[in-house]
């Protein structure tokens, strides 16, 4: 038998098609007007409108042409977008802002207010900055020069950043903004399994706290992200900055609502 | 097929193609119509060899059961399978001028039943292998057997350590059995106990299965369909991004392929982890895409049979590609087992659900470059924005349009 190749698939019209692929040009940012999409009006949600998350992955492929194995490849829907890593969240970040939307990704210290809603997933909140070596050194050392941009007198490490606020370049290399939330933490140096109880202003651990059954997960080097795991332990352990599987959510937040409180 | 001839009854559902339930009597149905070499996982007792039996029940006559030995020697083996074949090897007259092939040529079994196949010394083993695919092998000749059809059910119970590379008997189910069915994950329902043991106590396998030649003439018919019909293209760009697409890599920017990684994957992969394809799954070798395709060809054709429009099947060609993958490559070690273990609680049909859900998105998002591609085929001129649109894993695209816009023009 031989190859016989068809004149169009899955019932679609190629020649339109063909138009669109070939008017496709250099990727720009979606126009500022707000896509028909629903975020439920809880404080803390999922992204469960179809919608929101096919405009998503537009935007994701749009803006970042060269990553879509990173970003939009990760993704799935089903009821629920599934799948998150650092990008992923501080892209979805972007979006939000970019259509002007009341809500924003939430930060590690919006989850801590409904530990129960996460558990058995994992979340992006987060990343740590421990120092230059790997993994991820080009990302530190990127961002370790926009902290020395910002600061006078360099803090020392290890840093922690909020994604909300981080913006993306065309290389997925991390950009601080205006709005970008960051400091010094000292429980991203402790021991690895250290348990604590309570938390700072950015949801980080404060003090240890050999009684308590929560831990924090802690590596040595390099530019790591920090999440909710499963167990709601904290994560800043995982080396894989692009690292996505079906159990990762994208929390967001009514920002306008925060204010309020 | 009909059913009620089987002693086996299993209605937990394996699969569903079109909105129709699959259960194991339909994908070992499918494996007939394929004639795919079919490997049954299972614990003691779980009813494997019934199901095998209950198959025999189809080949009246046609059918040849060997339980593995390991004392067993191919002497033994071909006495049973020809003893005139045997006495011939046992007085040397196969050297001295009988034709080998006037004596396989009479051994007429379509369907090769071995229970518990690991018990078998690798020299008998690889005999048995030669008879499922319809021949044997004589001082390094090999010779057909009978009318063509001939396939094999093989059962045991090695638990995972079978699917392994670097061990004998894992190498040689991986190159000779097509599918592998884990029968504890997919063991009866209650509802199918009840009704077993109401109505039969004995524990033996019941050998005394009605038998039905008829099912013979319908499985060799549609086996007939099955490969001689053309494959749809969509099933084609599917199994080629199990082949090409999954072989991607991007190491920090670098692109290559697993393949070219050799023993460096999946732990080179720094920048991936859990719930990774590119650390999770291998590419499914052109063999294997193959066993993809014939099973992927005989569920299509059980979902008419029950009932499905040709319209329904050829909307679920996705899933009926991707249900074929996970009964071929699920057990064929393109697993990364630490993976598995860590991500899926060492479940290697989730592991394989969760590559089908990326595989989904993926193939989604690429309908209408593919679209454009086949556009610009039948303009017959090339053009840098559709070949550009083909990126990461789906660069493989790029080299198939390349060739078929070339092919149309020249028309070769």
């Amino acid at each position: 038998m031989t190859l016989i190749i068809p004149k169009s698939i899955h019932g679609r019209n190629a020649e339109e098609d063909y138009k669109r692929v070939m008017e496709r040009k250099e990727p720009t940012l979606p126009p500022f007007q707000k896509p028909k999409i629903s975020i439920p009006s809880g404080d803390l949600n999922f992204i469960t409108d179809e919608n929101l998350y096919k405009e998503i992955v537009c935007y994701l492929d749009k803006t970042f042409p060269a990553y879509t194995e990173t970003l939009s490849g990760r993704l799935s829907f089903d009821g629920v977008m599934k799948g998150s890593n650092p990008y992923i969240a501080t892209a979805v970040d972007m979006f939000l802002q970019s259509i002007n939307d009341s809500h924003r990704i939430a930060t590690q210290k919006d989850l801590e207010t409904n530990l129960e809603m996460f558990k058995g997933l994992y979340e992006d909140t987060g990343l740590v900055l421990r120092n230059l070596n790997n993994p991820d050194k080009d990302k530190a050392k990127y961002l370790y020069e926009q902290i020395g941009k910002a600061n006078s007198n360099f803090p020392i490490f290890p840093f922690f950043f909020d994604l909300r606020g981080l913006k993306l370049d065309a290389n997925l290399n991390f950009n601080l903004t205006e709005e970008s939330r960051y400091k010094t933490a000292n429980c991203l140096n402790w021991e690895s399994g250290t348990k604590y109880s309570k938390i700072d202003e950015f949801g980080l651990p404060k003090e240890k706290d050999k009684n308590s059954s929560r831990q924090i997960w802690t590596l040595g080097d390099g530019l790591v992200r920090l999440y909710l795991n499963g167990d709601t332990y904290l994560g800043s352990d995982d080396n894989g900055l692009e690292n996505s599987n079906y159990y990762g959510r994208v929390v967001v937040i009514n920002s306008e609502k925060e204010l309020l409180k | 097929m009909n059913e009620t001839n089987r002693v086996y009854k299993n209605s937990t559902e394996l699969m569903n193609l079109a909105g129709l339930p699959f259960f194991m009597a339909d994908v070992v149905d499918a494996c007939l119509y394929g004639r795919l070499n079919l490997f049954l996982q299972g614990d003691t007792g779980s009813g494997k060899t019934q199901l095998a039996r209950d198959v025999m029940s189809y080949f009246p006559d046609k059918s040849m059961f060997v339980l593995g030995r390991n004392d067993m020697d191919t002497r033994e083996l071909f006495q049973q399978i020809n003893p005139e074949f045997f006495k011939a090897l046992k007085e040397g007259t196969l050297e001295k001028g009988v034709n080998p092939k006037e004596l396989t040529s009479k051994i007429n079994t379509s369907l090769f039943v071995v229970d518990e196949l690991p018990n078998c010394v690798p020299a008998v083993r690889a005999q048995l292998f030669n008879l499922f695919d319809g021949f044997m092998e004589i001082n390094g000749q090999t010779y057909p057997l009978g009318k063509g059809y001939s396939v094999g059910i093989a059962t045991g119970n090695i638990g995972q350590k079978f699917t392994e590379s670097n061990n004998d008997l894992g190498r040689a189910l991986k190159d000779r059995m097509h599918v592998t069915i884990d029968t504890d994950y997919f063991k009866p329902t209650a509802w199918d106990t009840f009704n077993i043991l109401s109505s039969n106590t004995n524990p033996r396998v019941d050998f005394g299965v009605e038998q039905n030649g008829d099912l013979e003439k319908i499985i060799l018919k549609t086996h007939q369909a099955i490969a001689s019909e053309e494959i749809p293209f969509e099933k084609l760009i599917l199994v080629n991004y199990l082949i090409h697409g999954l072989d991607y890599v991007n190491l920090d920017g670098r692109e290559t392929t697993k393949t070219k990684m050799k023993d460096a994957w999946p732990n080179a992969i720094t920048n991936h982890g859990d719930g990774s394809d590119e650390a999770l799954i291998l590419p499914v070798s052109p063999r294997a895409a193959k066993s993809i395709l014939r099973l992927s060809q005989a569920f299509d054709c059980i979902a008419k049979e029950k009932g499905a429009s040709d319209e329904e099947v050829r909307e679920a060609y996705f899933d009926s590609i991707m249900q074929a993958f996970k009964f071929v490559g699920a057990y064929s070690g393109i697993l990364n087992d630490i993976k598995v273990r860590e991500n899926y609680g060492n479940d290697k049909y989730s592991a394989i659900d969760a590559v089908t859900q990326s595989t989904r998105t993926q193939y989604d998002m690429q309908l209408e470059n593919i679209s454009a591609g086949l556009k610009m085929v039948s303009k017959g001129s090339k053009s840098q924005n559709v070949f550009d649109s083909f990126t990461g894993r789906w660069k493989f695209m790029r080299d198939f349009f390349d060739k078929a816009v070339e092919q149309q023009k020249t028309g070769k």
